[in-house]
């Protein structure tokens, strides 16, 4: 059972333990749907002369309320794992495995059912605020649209809800920025009104791909603070993607650490940072200069991310591991409950393990 | 690990020994012309770099931190000359560059090269790596080709890319991690004594990163090189750093030695910066922001203290004069000159926290140690 | 160096052993041999060039000697396979021989104009703000006009003749290509790694040479590959109006011209030399397209 916090999400369920094909630890008051569920989810890209597996059996479900982090580096997937939610793919991609917002299967939904969805029931930000705004229109104008579009308010009150969602999003001067185009803006202010563009329709689920990477990092402590609020206050589910250990912490209630493709560790954020077990999850932190003398020599994860176009038969980060065991090559670990919810994929994790020492 | 390193061995190319700073830089200016008209005056001026000044000691470390807009990029550029500053001074190791009896423009390219961040375009397409790293001694030292192919691939052996895989190889066949380490051969291949790194591990993943990081700090040590290292990485400056300046919208606002700056910062831009750092530990999540709004646009900055909209503790003496930098040895009882270029460290300034004895002082020292205590302890990890 | 080991062992290479390094024009080579359209037209004009190389061999009968008694015979006459002009001559050899002189001036002066044009291109581009300018406004005076109208005025002054007729042409084809070369090397120029050249106190020439030089020479490529079609059609139509080629001489356009009367007759045979514009012209085209899409390889980071 986890620690009471300081900061626990005012959440009407209480946390759940990541579903993996039926091992869900059941909880209190499910009488609705979890907001986002996840299952075996899997996706392909076929180029021309190569299969590219990206994403591979990945498992989780969300409530209300909830905020999971997907922490990995380039290449684990986890980018794709979103887009695949929201079914923003390329066509050259196959998708297996299944996706449920709010109990509704996407598998198979139609083309307008999906645009229906997107914007109403799951809206994402993006890493780079002109990805969602469109340069030749007021910022004002773009929010207002998406309400009149989805919500058939007229085109007065939305302008009006636009400028509650510009103030909720704390835009200085909101009044005036609802005239604003996005190249007048500064970068801290174009990512707040890309929030304000992907709340417009109060969504249900929010994906959050690497939003705060590219800003400064007085400006990256404000959007967190920002996302954690409008969360708590809106009662959103969300999936928030980075590579950022710190900014995972902040936001997330639990984490999830990718690599491969794979979910290798998942569980409450405070069991991960204190108690990680998954050999990729330690080095990761171990790389994050936290705490570390400086001019040390760091403990480094040797080797490079696997190929995704040709993926080891076993563990994908076995060729990486200093604790690795012949096992481990044969068939990817199942995952191995250390209670509480926290999980773990890695065979060592019933069997004390060697610490991780510095190269000599 | 902090203050001045220990014994350097003497380059062959040294000038004035250990005591002489390898750079001394002195009021560096750059202003560009904002867009103004062609034949108009133009109104508006990008005062990227104004007024920087530091020493470096040979075999130092100097990390330099701030936002977008601080100017710290454009410095690296002045450093090297890329860029033609408006005033000020560069001296290398004694001599002053560009002046008639001091070292030419050239022959400091020689002894200070730049590590670029690893960026699509950091490295020539068309060419394959070997041809890269044998560039500069080709065509500057005028080596033989045999001869220049034969320090490239001994380079790519210190970086750690084996020369039988890696020569004959194409930048688009290669990892983030690995361009980078090409990056740092090339700058290596002319036998420089200082390196500029320029957000060299800002775009590498975590892992990626540590390792780069490792082979810097091996290389300082076997190359007996000085680095100025620039980022916006608050964590990757404090490992790898002695020296810290910390710079916001073309000056410098704090100097001093890591330990002092992230263990006991001063200005408050520098404590908002170290706050501003995610938290760790879950259960001791930030509550509130640091600094409200966005790191400012250097066209046309705010008279006297640049850093006063955002200043929480600003008054009109902010406005009216520019605090300089200054030490006082009495704040830095570490040693290693703790410099701070503001109005509230200075007894006497007009400012009202400023006060006139010595016992304000060193409340004034408790109060900002208290300040500092959380970005501080985030920064060393105590407390986890 | 006692971690160097270990170092190595960090740098656990994706780059397989006993993989050959692909450059860049290796690839673009490798997609253009899929693009079959391109290597289709590729093949088509290599068939016309050897054909006009190899004219003497090629051909049945005398471009240059005709007999009246035989003029304007149809398609498929026996012993003229594709008929005979206005004067009795063999239409075949005359299109085979006539492939010389307009390929020669339809390729030549885009050649020339490359040339030319690439190295102002690239002064312009390297130099600063007044050379830049200078360069740039000329070829500004040069673009106001149509390129036709600009090749009939020269060759109008100048007068008429296969060199006239290149040298007009050169002169149409300077000013796109110095301005394509321009775009290109200020590109080019931005780029970090030439600024880590400059960087390394490398001299300016070392630098246009292995910086910039190959990174511009594949955009310049393409768009002087798209000329060739526009100079063919363009020499022809001087030819046509009597300001290139002067008879009797084989050439294209001159046959066109010659051939208009005979539009009535026997209107196949004069639209042949048309047909073997067209099909030169749209292959060289198809070739420049299919340069550019291989060229504009994104290449895996």
């Amino acid at each position: 059972m986890p620690a009471p916090a300081l900061e626990s999400p005012t959440s009407p369920y209480p946390l759940r333990p990541q579903g993996q094909r039926g091992e869900r630890e059941g909880s209190g008051l499910i009488s609705e749907p979890p907001a986002v569920e996840v299952e075996d989810l899997s996706v392909r890209f076929r180029l021309r002369d190569r299969v590219i597996h990206a994403v591979n059996g990945v498992s989780f479900s969300l409530a209300s309320g909830e905020v999971l982090g997907i922490l990995g580096e380039s290449g684990s997937g986890k980018s794709v794992t979103l887009r695949a939610l929201m079914r923003l793919l390329p066509d050259n991609c196959d998708i297996a495995g299944h996706v449920r917002l709010g109990g509704e299967e996407l598998n198979g939904a139609s083309a307008a059912r999906l645009e229906r969805l997107r914007g109403r029931q799951i809206a994402m930000i993006f890493q780079e605020p002109m990805t969602a705004l469109d340069p030749v229109f007021t910022i004002g104008a773009q929010i207002a649209e998406a309400i009149v579009r989805h919500e058939g308010l007229s085109r007065r009150d939305a302008r009006r809800r636009a400028l509650e969602l510009l103030e909720r999003v704390q835009i200085p001067s909101a009044r005036r920025r609802l005239d604003s185009y996005p190249h007048e803006m500064s970068g801290g202010m174009r990512q707040r009104a890309m929030i304000a563009v992907a709340l417009s329709c109060n969504p249900k689920v929010l994906l959050a791909d690497e939003p705060t990477t590219a800003l400064d990092v007085t400006v990256q402590i404000q959007i967190l603070l920002l996302l954690r609020e409008l969360q708590r206050e809106l009662g959103m589910a969300v999936v928030f993607v980075t590579h950022d250990v710190g900014a995972a912490v902040e936001i997330s209630d639990r984490l999830a650490v990718m690599y491969g493709g794979r979910f290798v560790e998942t569980g409450d954020v405070r069991q991960i940072m204190r108690n990680a077990a998954h050999p990729y999850t330690r080095g990761l932190l171990a790389a994050n200069l936290h705490g570390i003398a400086p001019g040390t020599r760091l403990t480094t994860i040797p080797g490079a991310p696997p190929n995704l176009a040709a993926l080891p038969p076993g563990c994908s980060f076995a060729p990486r591991c200093a604790c690795a065991l012949p096992a481990c090559a044969t068939a990817p670990p199942p995952a191995i409950s250390l209670g509480g919810g926290h999980l773990a994929h890695c065979l060592r994790t019933t069997a004390p393990e060697p610490a991780l020492t510095p190269p000599a | 690990m902090s203050g001045v390193r220990a014994i350097v061995p003497l380059d062959r190319r040294d000038r004035g020994g250990p005591a002489q700073p390898l750079l001394l830089v002195r009021d560096l200016k750059k202003h560009f012309p904002g867009n103004g008209r062609l034949f108009g005056r133009a109104r508006e001026i990008v005062q990227a770099v104004d007024g920087v000044s530091f020493s470096l000691a040979k075999g130092a470390t100097l990390g330099v931190v701030g936002e977008s807009g601080c100017g710290k990029s454009t410095t690296a550029r002045l450093l090297l000359h890329l860029i033609e500053p408006d005033a000020g001074e560069i001296i290398f190791d004694g001599d002053g560059v560009g002046e008639p009896q001091g070292i030419s423009v050239r022959d400091l390219r020689l002894q200070m090269q730049m590590v670029f961040q690893d960026s699509y375009s950091s490295l020539n397409p068309r060419a394959t790596i070997a041809d890269i790293i044998a560039f500069g001694p080709r065509t500057v030292k005028h080596l033989r080709p045999d001869r220049a192919r034969e320090r490239a691939e001994r380079l790519l052996d210190q970086v750690g890319l084996r020369p039988s895989l890696f020569a004959r190889r194409y930048p688009h066949e290669l990892s983030g991690g690995q361009r980078q380490r090409v990056n740092i051969a090339r700058a290596l291949a002319l036998e420089p004594r200082l390196l500029i790194l320029d957000e060299a591990v800002s775009a590498l993943d975590k892992s990626v990163e540590a390792q780069i990081l490792n082979l810097l700090v091996e290389l300082r040590r076997e190359w007996a090189l000085t680095y100025i290292f620039i980022s916006h990485d608050l964590n990757v400056v404090r490992h790898i750093s002695d020296r810290v300046v910390v710079m916001y919208l073309g000056r410098i606002v704090e100097a001093g030695a890591a330990a002092a700056i992230f263990g006991r910062p001063l200005h408050p831009y520098t404590q908002a910066l170290l706050r501003a750092m995610p938290s760790m530990d879950p259960d001791r999540r930030s509550t509130e922001p640091p600094l409200s709004g966005d790191p400012p646009n250097p066209i046309n900055p705010p008279s006297g203290c640049r850093f006063r909209p955002r200043c929480a503790f600003a008054e009109e003496i902010c406005a009216h004069s520019s605090p300089k930098l200054e030490a006082s040895p009495r704040l830095d009882p570490i040693g290693g000159d703790h410099e701070v270029a503001c109005h509230m460290m200075v007894p006497g300034s007009g400012h009202s926290r400023a006060s006139a004895s010595a016992d304000g002082l060193r409340s004034r020292e408790a109060l900002s140690a208290l300040q500092a205590g959380e970005g501080g302890a985030r920064a060393e990890g105590v407390g986890r | 160096m006692a971690d160097i080991a270990a170092v190595q062992r960090i740098a656990a290479p994706e780059v397989a052993e006993g993989i050959a390094p692909r450059g860049y024009w290796r690839t673009v080579a490798g997609r253009v041999r899929r693009d079959r359209l391109t290597v289709t037209a590729g093949a088509i004009l290599l068939a016309i060039v050897l054909l006009a190389i190899f004219a003497p061999w090629a051909a049945t009968h005398d471009p240059l000697q005709g007999d009246i008694l035989h003029r304007l015979e149809p398609v498929g006459t026996p012993g003229h396979l594709l008929g005979t002009d206005e004067t009795g001559r063999d239409i075949w050899s005359r299109l085979v021989y006539g492939g010389r002189l307009s390929l020669f001036c339809g390729l030549s002066p885009v050649l020339l104009a490359t040339i030319i044009g690439g190295v102002l291109g690239l002064l312009a581009g390297m130099g600063g703000r007044l050379l830049n300018s200078l360069i740039m406004r000329i070829c500004d005076v040069f673009y106001a006009f149509p390129s036709v109208l600009l090749a009939i005025a020269i060759c109008g002054v100048i007068g008429a003749g296969i060199a006239n007729t290149i040298l007009s042409l050169t002169v149409v084809f300077i000013p796109p290509l110095v301005r394509v070369t321009e775009s290109l090397t200020r590109q080019v120029r931005s780029r970090d790694f030439v600024e880590a050249a400059r960087a390394s106190a490398a001299p300016l020439h070392a630098i246009i040479r292995h910086q910039i030089l190959p990174n511009v020479l594949g955009g310049m490529l393409v768009y002087a590959t798209s000329l060739v079609g526009i100079s063919i059609i363009l020499s022809a139509g001087l030819s046509f109006l009597g300001l290139g080629v002067t008879p009797p001489a084989a050439e294209w356009g001159l046959m066109l011209n010659a051939l208009r009367q005979a539009i009535f007759v026997e209107p196949t045979v004069a639209a042949l030399p048309g047909v073997a514009i067209v099909i030169t012209s749209l292959c060289f085209n198809l070739l420049s397209d299919g340069l550019r899409s291989a060229m504009d390889v994104k290449l895996p980071s």
